[in-house]
């Protein structure tokens, strides 16, 4: 009997050390989140064109684009076309490297008839090459500015690598680059929807 | 050297190896409608543009792969027995509108077809050239309403001195069916797609999958792509910057209310852009996989009236290679990447616009 409670006893033991190794290597988030807003007004977004800070040419799009589908997949707020997002930023002559203005946030808004611009920056994106193995890593900051005033009411930094404990154990080496990047979206929207 | 353009030899060539009876260069001056004529019932013009580096590794120059395929192409019509319009009168027309692309259709083009060719349908192929095979996509786009009837595409490797052979087997692939083309099912109109990571090309030939999907749905009625970069065109408007008057201007010219916007990512290793028409490079040879490594596809159904993305959907298809039976290993190209993801995002989009407007 007293053997059986001491097994029990070490195999939860066990089961907690693991997850815990698990949990400490998903996505690092960091995010606020205004309190005196309402998110519930906000029905209707435009995803303005990510920022880049990665060597990766394409880093920005690639996540923008994997953004854009889980924003739709969260059925919690309208898109606007990425089309018509950009038609209107060039008619308001804003550079895509610039940040933007409460009062540009409000005129975008009120052009694109959105009740929220979402903003995205790319700070890492790639193999991480400093640990024992290769891992692919991505690090991004994603923004919400509601467009009655222009003001940030969400902010989400979050970094995701690809190596986990399960994979370590286990084999299998790091994820993909896709995996990575949508694991980065997701842990970052969980904190706003 | 050089290969000494014979024309006819290779039609004949090309109708034997195609087994289809009637397929001989022979039996096109009996079935061809002159310019200015009145129009015969199915009659059909061709057309052909060659993209990427078409003389890379091949032994003979552009012009000779040109009229080699047009050539072949022809002999292809002729064997389904439908008449040929005026192939002198549709380069005229080809010159006129200056059609650079199959990619882009002014509709006053397919309108000089229907009513100066007299063609009723334009059969458009697109040869691509590169990385040691051809790519060939054939679409049979309707003169009178711009239906899109059928697109294939279809790929094959260029053994060292047997190109024609080679051209023949991606032309047969290709060739589009000619039925489809007065079916009167709801319209669906698809968006030339976006490419990241990926060359311009890529991007069309993406497109092309998930078209060639949407075209067997004969109870809608697809509209070409390249219809509505004509019509843009013509406007002077970008269907990348989609504005409320180039939504207004599609749903006018079309009568639609939903557009699909189709976009393809590379998650490549490095942040170059894949081109479908380079050579790879030796390490990424070397490494076994994928030169797009891993892609994700997306649809996404733009309403026009209101400018909002209604739905979207994603697949990823991976690039990694796969070991079959007796430990063979695959890599996929690029093309079957893409085609695997067109497979299976398509059943969710039909299952969407089935579903009722909201």
């Amino acid at each position: 009997m007293k053997y059986t409670r001491n097994a029990a006893l070490g195999l939860a033991t066990a089961l907690v050390v693991l997850c815990s190794l698990a949990a400490g290597c998903g996505p690092r988030a960091s995010q606020y989140i205004r309190e005196d807003v309402d998110f519930s007004f906000i029905r209707r977004v435009a995803i303005f064109p990510f920022y880049n800070l990665t060597q990766d040419t394409f880093a920005a799009q690639r996540v923008q684009s994997i953004f854009v589908t889980e924003v739709l997949k969260t059925g919690q707020v309208e898109v606007a076309d990425r089309g018509e997002t950009l038609a209107i930023v060039s008619e308001m002559k804003i550079a895509p490297d610039r940040v933007m203005s409460p009062e540009q946030v409000m005129e975008l808004g009120k052009r694109l008839q959105v009740d929220g611009v979402f903003f995205g920056t790319v700070e890492e994106y790639g193999t991480e090459r400093s640990a024992h193995d290769p891992a692919q890593v991505v690090t991004s900051v994603y923004q919400l500015h509601e467009t009655q005033t222009g003001r940030l009411v969400w902010s989400s930094q979050t970094r995701t690598d690809g190596t986990s404990v399960m994979r370590k154990l286990f084999g299998g080496g790091t994820a993909g680059i896709f995996d990575v990047a949508r694991a980065n979206v997701r842990a970052a929207l969980e904190t706003l929807f | 050297m050089r290969i000494v353009p014979g024309s006819r030899l290779l039609c004949a060539v090309a109708g034997l190896l195609l087994a289809t009876g009637a397929g001989a260069a022979g039996d096109a001056p009996d079935t061809l409608v002159a310019a200015g004529q009145a129009p015969r019932p199915g009659t059909i013009a061709i057309m052909l543009h060659i993209e990427g580096d078409p003389v890379a590794g091949l032994e003979a120059d552009v012009a000779t792969v040109r009229r080699t395929a047009l050539d072949m192409i022809a002999a292809m019509v002729g064997a389904t027995d439908q008449p040929l319009a005026d192939r002198a009168a549709t380069e005229e027309l080809v010159h006129r509108f200056r059609v650079r692309s199959a990619a882009s259709l002014p509709p006053a083009f397919l309108s000089g077809l229907r009513d100066e060719v007299g063609a009723e349908t334009l059969v458009a192929f697109t040869l691509l050239s590169g990385d040691g095979r051809f790519t060939a996509t054939g679409r049979s786009v309707a003169t009178g309403t711009g239906r899109l009837a059928d697109i294939r595409i279809a790929e094959a490797p260029v053994p060292t001195g047997r190109w024609q052979h080679a051209l023949v087997d991606v032309l047969r692939d290709a060739m589009p069916s000619l039925r489809n083309l007065t079916g009167k099912g709801a319209a669906l109109l698809v968006l030339p797609g976006t490419g990241i990571g990926l060359d311009a090309l890529a991007a069309r030939q993406a497109t092309t999958c998930l078209l060639a999907e949407a075209v067997r749905d004969t109870s809608r009625r697809v509209l070409d792509p390249a219809l509505a970069t004509g019509v843009a065109l013509a406007d002077g408007r970008d269907l990348t910057r989609l504005d409320r008057g180039g939504r207004d201007l599609l749903a006018q010219a079309f009568g639609v209310a939903l557009a699909v916007e189709a976009e393809v990512v590379s998650f490549g290793r490095d942040g170059s852009a894949v081109a479908v028409a380079a050579p790879p490079e030796p390490e990424d040879a070397a490494a076994g996989a994928s030169e797009a490594g891993d892609l994700t596809m997306t649809w996404r159904v733009l309403d026009l009236g209101t400018g909002r993305v209604r739905a979207a959907d994603s697949v990823l298809a991976p690039g990694a290679p796969h070991t079959g039976w007796f430990g063979l290993t695959h890599t996929p190209t690029l093309l079957e990447q893409m085609r695997k993801g067109a497979d299976q995002l398509w059943p969710n989009l039909q299952r969407l616009l089935e579903e009722p407007t909201p």
